[in-house]
């Protein structure tokens, strides 16, 4: 120690029994391979981290096997080599005893590194001291270092002190809590690299001075800190500062106010008095990661209390099981024990210890019930007014207990509930024994679930109004259209007025006929594939061999009878399209019951029955046996011209276009391979009659297929989407019917 | 006479004065919308269900700005009813059962994927599209989203949405309060703790 620092105290604090004589008098000793490692994939602040492996991968020790997911977050990375076993939800050591999903590796047993090398080294750099910063942080982010004295913040992430200048930096040696003496080994090992990690920290944040804390109970630890000053000449940025010990005085906001008078407002982050405070574990974990490139696999964690035989510091790969930790250590469980992770004041007790060390696992406390008496019931406070003295964070917990026990959060918010640093003190010296700080713990759930249930209700305001916008935007959008569609619909009629029959809209009828004529194409393309399958069909019949092939041939033979009706749908809609522009382009040759056709029928058909009554006046003549049929034919034939002369003076009437559609659906039907020649006359003359008939015939369809779909439904049967297609079938049916009717009452 | 006349002009151009600046005022720092509904609707949940009878929580804080009940929300509960007291100044009621019961824990839908046909119908539901898909294919629910108002149960005509509780994880998760058990004195004490021993 260089510099005399000007020591300061911070109010309350207590001084529990120190119990670390226990396991600080033996060397560090490292803990052998477990039969299996699981590693949660949150094991810091933040967000979890997302697996990058699967199940059956081989990995190496040190390889990443789960990324960070956004920006306050992790990585993770093998503990040793092996293979991933599994990637499922496993029990985690938090005081919840949920669980969450974990990598689980099964060592190989031959521990093999992957590549790994210093910072300097992978940048190809002559002089260590000037890497830049930002590559400083990218490697302390990419090998996964998170706050190693309890809470487990991402390092990188703190570092980033954005706008604060920083111009001291503390590392945390107080470890305060009785029976830790985790960080007191490490120091008390590893000065070297805790002094290199300060040296790396400094750089970083550029800091002038450094102070590490270390309470006065270590004086092994601050003579090994001082040593390593002294190799690293760095006696004059870097000062070991011993403190008087007092619990809590290894709580970040306490330690700084010690070293430096200074205290961090309610609410404020050190960084904001331009002060950094990291634990002297992550400070080594960071010398590791940027001198060698060793990611946080491993931390050493302390096992004591009376429960153990062998109590002491453990370096313990990430992911080892408490159990084989505690055997390790001759663990005899005793009735009504429990192990504790973490300090007898701030730790929770495990609800069983097949749990891993994690990268925040600093203590696994085994007490024995006479060491560690389990809590009595609580009496009632009795308001002497301890705990206020003996909080560090100058709260009044006796207040803070009765607004949390009476659910007044509102009114523990106010008397700064969330300063409390849950340090257990107030606890310690209740003489009601009231568990104070489980009450704290409560409220302060409570009311972060209170602010996350606001946050949720305020984004499902903004997402329903959205919502409404959107669907009056929608609803204006549609109107407008119809209103559009309404306004042309008019103006045709009126020009249809205007011009009555003949002259055509010169625009509109080459589209629409154009349009007309592909689909007509296409009509004769799908007439020809029905006629290709059906003769294949046919062939396959006769083959037996091909007998395999029949319902392929049929189900194409079904589909394309089907497109071939969708298509004169389509074509009976382009020729109305075509026939209401003004009254629809004159007679038209392609037309089959164009009136011109209509009358070359008309006129064969009564040459016909002329010649028919001819030989029937011979027959009947000349006394022949075929009168009877020959008279018979003449009455054919008289209906046929009858017909004819019908049809044709039908399609004199201006608009034709019922019939002509009509007609065209049975030809197509026909050859379709339906049976279908009497349709042939309801083409020929629209009957209101038969339409109206048939109207009423399909509506009863749609009603009964509609029954049937909702008893589907109410009975949940599979069948539902198929009867809905019925249905909308139906319905365009009855559409076309209705259209249909309309046209021909229009007639 | 003069005197007057400049009294007169004095009064008359620091009305004019103020008058221009009232106005000015009255524009620029305008309060959009009505106050109070905005105030209520902040403390309705949000969820948007209807149970109250009104389509939303907007138009039932629009009723209660116009002297509608304030016990009608059932998500919301005897909290909301309370805070929606302290705010307009009246007695709270208790929650009017005619409209449902208070949930204890806050539910989400969830969707049985490989049963959903893809209808649609509950996209069309959900007030706060919190369901995700597309015509012929499989939804899902977007937790975050969801707010738990059951609407979208209904429509669904294979009946494949649940409403399960809403899950904790370690993020999630706090300390119940302790069981606050019957206060001792010293003297129970020592018998309490012989008969656990025993
Ligand atoms: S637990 Fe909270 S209230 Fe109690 S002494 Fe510690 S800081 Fe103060
Ligand atoms: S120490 Fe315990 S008994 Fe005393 S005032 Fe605080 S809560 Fe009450
Ligand atoms: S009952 Fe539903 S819609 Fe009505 S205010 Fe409450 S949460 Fe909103
Ligand atoms: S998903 Fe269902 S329960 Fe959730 S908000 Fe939407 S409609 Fe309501």
């Amino acid at each position: 120690m260089t510099h005399l620092i000007q020591l300061h105290e911070f109010d309350g604090g207590i001084h529990p029994p120190e119990n670390k004589r226990q396991s600080n008098s033996r060397p560090i000793r490292k803990a052998s391979l477990p039969s299996e490692l699981v590693l949660p994939l949150h094991q810091h602040i933040g967000a979890p981290a997302n697996p990058v492996v699967a199940v059956g991968d081989t990995v190496l020790k040190g390889q990443v096997i789960a990324e960070p997911e956004g920006f306050v977050s992790a990585p993770l990375h093998a503990p040793t080599s092996g293979k991933i076993s599994a990637i499922e939800a496993r029990q985690v050591p938090h005081a919840s005893g949920l669980s969450e999903t974990c990598i689980v590796i099964e060592p190989d047993g031959e521990d093999t590194w992957v590549e790994h090398q210093g910072l300097c080294d992978t940048l190809g750099l002559d002089h260590c001291d000037d890497i830049p910063v930002d590559k400083l942080l990218e490697r302390i982010r990419d090998c996964g270092i998170a706050g190693m004295g309890g809470a487990g913040f991402p390092t990188a992430v703190k570092l980033n002190t954005g706008k604060h200048k920083i111009d001291t930096l503390i590392l945390n040696g107080a470890e305060c809590e009785p029976y830790i003496t985790a960080d007191d080994m490490l120091m008390r090992e590893h000065a070297s690299e805790v002094i290199r990690g300060a040296q790396i920290l400094l750089q970083i944040l550029g800091a002038e001075r450094c102070l590490i804390g270390v309470e006065d109970n270590k004086p092994e630890a601050i003579a090994a800190l001082d040593d390593a000053l002294v190799q690293h000449n760095e006696e004059h940025h870097i000062d070991v500062v011993t403190i008087p010990t007092k619990y809590p005085s290894g709580g970040e906001k306490q330690l700084i106010q010690i070293l430096t008078g200074k205290e961090v407002p309610s609410g404020g982050i050190p960084a904001s008095l331009g002060i950094v405070c990291q634990n002297v574990g992550t400070a080594a974990a960071i010398a590791d990661a940027v001198d060698f490139g060793r990611p946080l696999i491993s931390r050493i964690t302390t096992v004591t209390g009376d429960a153990v035989r062998d109590k002491g510091n453990w370096e313990v790969l990430l992911g080892t099981p408490v159990s084989h930790l505690l055997s390790l250590s001759g663990y005899r469980p005793a009735k009504r024990e429990r192990v504790v992770m973490g300090g007898p004041m701030m730790g929770f007790a495990l609800p069983t210890t097949e749990l891993p060390v994690v990268k925040t696992t600093n203590c696994l406390l085994a007490p024995t019930e006479k060491e560690l008496p389990t809590n009595n019931p609580a009496m009632a406070c009795i308001r002497c007014g301890l705990c206020a003295d003996a909080c560090p964070a100058d709260l009044l917990p006796q207040q803070l207990y009765w607004f949390s026990k009476a659910q007044e959060f509102d009114k523990a918010e106010q008397h700064n509930l969330f300063d409390c640093i849950e340090c257990g003190a107030c606890s310690y010296v209740c003489p009601s024994e009231i568990p104070l700080v489980q009450y704290y713990r409560f409220s302060k759930g409570a009311i972060r679930e209170e602010r996350a249930a606001a946050e949720k209700a305020e984004q499902a305001r903004i997402r329903y109004e959205a919502r409404i916008e959107r669907q009056e935007r929608e609803k204006a959008e549609k109107e407008a259209k119809r209103k559009a569609r309404a306004e042309a619909a008019a103006k045709a009629q009126s020009v249809k007025k205007e011009a009555p029959a003949a002259k055509a809209s010169p625009v509109a009828e080459p589209a629409a006929n154009a349009d007309l004529e592909k689909l007509q194409k296409q009509l004769a393309a799908a007439q020809a594939a029905v006629a290709k399958t059906k003769e294949k069909l046919e062939a396959a019949r006769e083959d037996p061999e091909k007998a395999d092939k029949i319902p392929a041939f049929e189900s194409a033979l079904a589909k394309t009878q089907d497109k071939i009706k969708t298509l004169a749908k389509d074509i009976a809609a382009a020729k109305k399209a075509a026939k209401s522009a003004p009254a629809a382009a004159g007679p038209d040759k392609g037309d089959p019951n164009s009136p011109e056709r209509l009358q070359k029928k008309w006129e064969t058909a009564a040459a016909r029955l002329e010649t028919a009554r001819k030989r029937l006046a011979d027959a009947e003549a000349n006394g022949a046996d075929t009168v009877d049929a020959l008279r018979a034919g003449v009455e054919k034939q008289e209906a046929r011209v009858a017909e004819a002369k019908a049809a044709y003076e039908a399609s004199l009437n201006s608009d034709a276009s019922a019939s002509t559609g009509a007609s065209l659906e049975t030809a197509v039907s026909n050859n379709a391979g339906t049976d279908n020649t009497s349709a042939e006359t309801v083409a020929a003359k629209p009957n209101s009659e038969q339409l109206q008939k048939k109207l009423l015939a399909q509506k009863d369809r749609v009603e009964k297929a509609k029954e049937r779909l909702e008893m589907a439904r109410a009975e949940g049967l599979d069948s539902v989407e198929a009867l809905e297609k019925a249905l909308n079938k139906q319905l365009d049916k009855l559409a076309a019917f209705e259209a249909q009717a309309s046209t021909t009452g229009e007639v | 006479m003069s005197t007057i006349i400049i009294a007169i002009v004095v009064l008359a151009s620091l009305a004019a004065l103020f008058g221009a600046l009232l106005g000015f005022a009255s524009v620029r720092f305008r309060v959009e919308g009505n106050p109070v509904v905005d105030q209520v609707n902040d403390l309705l949940p949000q969820t948007q269900c209807g149970q109250c009878g009104f389509p939303g929580c907007k138009p039932y804080a629009e009723a209660i700005a116009d002297g509608e009940k304030i016990n009608k929300c059932p998500p919301g509960g005897e909290s909301t009813i309370q805070a929606l007291a302290d705010l307009l100044g009246v007695e709270p009621e208790p929650l009017d059962a005619e409209h449902g019961a208070e949930k204890d824990v806050p539910m989400v839908a969830y969707i049985r994927e490989d049963e959903c046909i893809g209808c649609t119908k509950c996209i069309q539901a959900c007030p706060v599209d919190a369901i995700l898909g597309a015509a012929k294919q499989m939804h899902t629910v977007i937790v975050d989203e969801c707010t738990g108002c059951d609407l979208c149960v209904e429509p669904c005509p294979v009946d494949c949405i649940d409403m399960v509780p809403q899950s904790t994880d370690t993020s999630s998760w706090y300390w119940q309060a302790p069981t606050t058990g019957v206060e001792l004195i010293a003297t129970d004490r020592r018998s309490l703790k012989t008969e656990a021993h025993a």
